[in-house]
């Protein structure tokens, strides 16, 4: 099964485990990997750039129509830049996370960003793509669409392990965004109805990765 | 007619016969009589297949011929997290499978506070098809829950009640026993949203204090002891394969 072409949509709320998880099955598979969550990321980080209010949905539309993203889809080194410079560290700092959500939840940005999506889709065949929207917008024929979880105190937990910040904070944090990009009226997170829900609060990484392995092969078998 | 032929590849009714479907010359008789399909292809004397990849059903059944595949059934006890190791040294499940050779994973979840029968498997195909919401096979929960119940309570969730995630319905609802302040009941659902037995219990008002998985579909957890586990009969994968389109 190695060169068959084959696309997993891996979607979840933040803290679930996604990007970890994403990276390694796709290395796992020997297929590319897309995170369209730094593509979002990267958008934002040029309207920070640019001076422009990440409110103002015209002039967020204006930067995003300008500017040129390179998405590099190796797992082991994913990489992003705009308009040449790499944005890899910057995207994800602070003031970017502080002013994705906005930015993100533009329709024209991610009808923008989804064609994008699916041309780096479609260019490479076999890929692991991680975001909010994949089983349901951007790859709505994915093989295997798998909706990640954890609970709330888990996603936390992890999310403040890895940012080193304070738990409470982050659990807030994690409540707010998850209640924005739920309730936003462009392609807000929900779950495809054809997608495996996998629940990884008590799950290691390692063992999420080996189970998901499994599914991709059951899944396209044939 | 299956054309490929792997190096593996070993006469049909060897196969056939190595899964315990019968003798070789019984095996040879059910494929001469058109009875046995390979990859949804109808088999002819002759054929040779690989039975770690072939798909083999015998009047409609499926058989599963590849002796690497393990399908396992576990009770698990209270307080057992629903992973195989736990990386923060919980009990977990693979502290109960003992010798199985091949890397299992378990089946959907069970909380760490329910019990009862959970599924085993390193089949990819067969665990997607559990997991996938297309093919929602029914499973039945035996639950202590705060009593009395009166009647309506089982109409109300059969006709369905409105959770925090929508509307959410039982596909079957008998009281067992009533003792005390306590009533047993049985209950089964098709759908497997996170805590959702406690939740509707919740929502009418009578909170669930022990929950027991007693079915998957097909296959029951029967008189198998908290803590042990049992392999699948080949008829009950064969009826597991039934409950999620073959």
């Amino acid at each position: 099964m190695s060169e068959q072409r084959c696309v997993v949509a891996v979607d979840g709320p933040s803290g679930s485990g996604k990007s970890t998880v994403s990276r390694r099955l796709a290395v796992a598979l020997g297929a590319r990997y897309l995170d369209t969550g730094a593509m979002y990321r990267a958008v934002t980080w040029a309207v920070l750039r640019d001076g422009i209010d990440p409110a103002d949905a015209d002039a967020v539309t204006k930067v995003a129509d300008s500017v040129l993203l390179s998405v590099g889809t190796d797992p082991e080194a994913p990489h992003i830049s705009v308009d040449g410079t790499p944005v890899d560290g910057p995207i994800r700092g602070s003031e970017v996370t502080a002013a994705v959500s906005p930015v993100a939840a533009v329709p024209a940005v991610r009808a923008k960003l989804v064609a994008q999506q699916r041309e780096i889709i479609v260019a490479a065949g076999r890929i692991v793509v991680e975001g909010r929207d994949i089983g349901t917008v951007v790859a709505p024929d994915a093989d295997l669409k798998v909706y990640l979880t954890a609970s709330e105190a888990e996603r936390g937990r992890r999310r403040s392990a890895e940012t080193a910040t304070d738990l409470a904070a982050t659990v807030a944090d994690l409540a707010r965004r998850d209640k924005f990009d739920s309730s936003r009226k462009a392609d807000p997170l929900r779950q495809a109805d054809d997608a495996v829900v996998l629940d990884s609060t008590d799950m290691g990484i390692d063992e999420v990765v080996a189970y998901l392995t499994t599914l991709v092969d059951g899944a396209t078998r044939r | 007619m299956p054309k490929v032929e792997s190096e593996n590849a070993e006469r049909l009714q060897k196969v056939l016969a190595s899964a315990g479907v019968g003798s070789r010359r019984a095996c040879e008789v059910l494929i001469a009589a058109g009875r046995v399909t390979v990859d949804g292809q109808r088999a002819s004397l002759g054929d040779k297949v690989d039975p770690e990849t072939a798909e083999i059903h015998v009047d409609g059944q499926r058989v599963v011929t590849n002796t690497k595949l393990v399908y396992i059934a576990m009770n698990k006890p209270r307080g057992v997290v629903s992973t195989m190791a736990d990386e923060r040294g919980r009990e977990a499940l693979a502290d109960y499978v003992g010798d199985v050779n091949q890397r299992v994973y378990h089946v959907g979840r069970l909380d760490a506070d329910s019990e009862g029968l959970l599924l085993l498997t390193n089949d990819g195909t067969l665990a997607h098809r559990l997991m996938h919401p297309s093919y929602e096979v029914p499973k039945t929960y035996r639950a202590e829950v705060a009593g009395p119940v009166p009647r309506a309570v089982g109409r109300q969730l059969l006709k369905g009640v409105e959770l925090e995630d929508g509307p959410a319905k039982a596909d079957a609802f008998k009281l067992v026993d009533a003792f005390g302040r306590t009533a047993l009941i049985e209950i089964v659902l098709h759908e497997g949203r996170k805590h959702i037995v406690r939740r509707m219990f919740d929502e009418v008002g009578h909170p669930v204090s022990r929950l027991i998985r007693t079915a998957i579909g097909p296959i029951r957890l029967g008189d198998l002891k908290p803590g042990r586990t049992r392999r699948l009969t080949n008829a009950e994968v064969a009826a597991l394969f039934k409950s999620v389109g073959g």
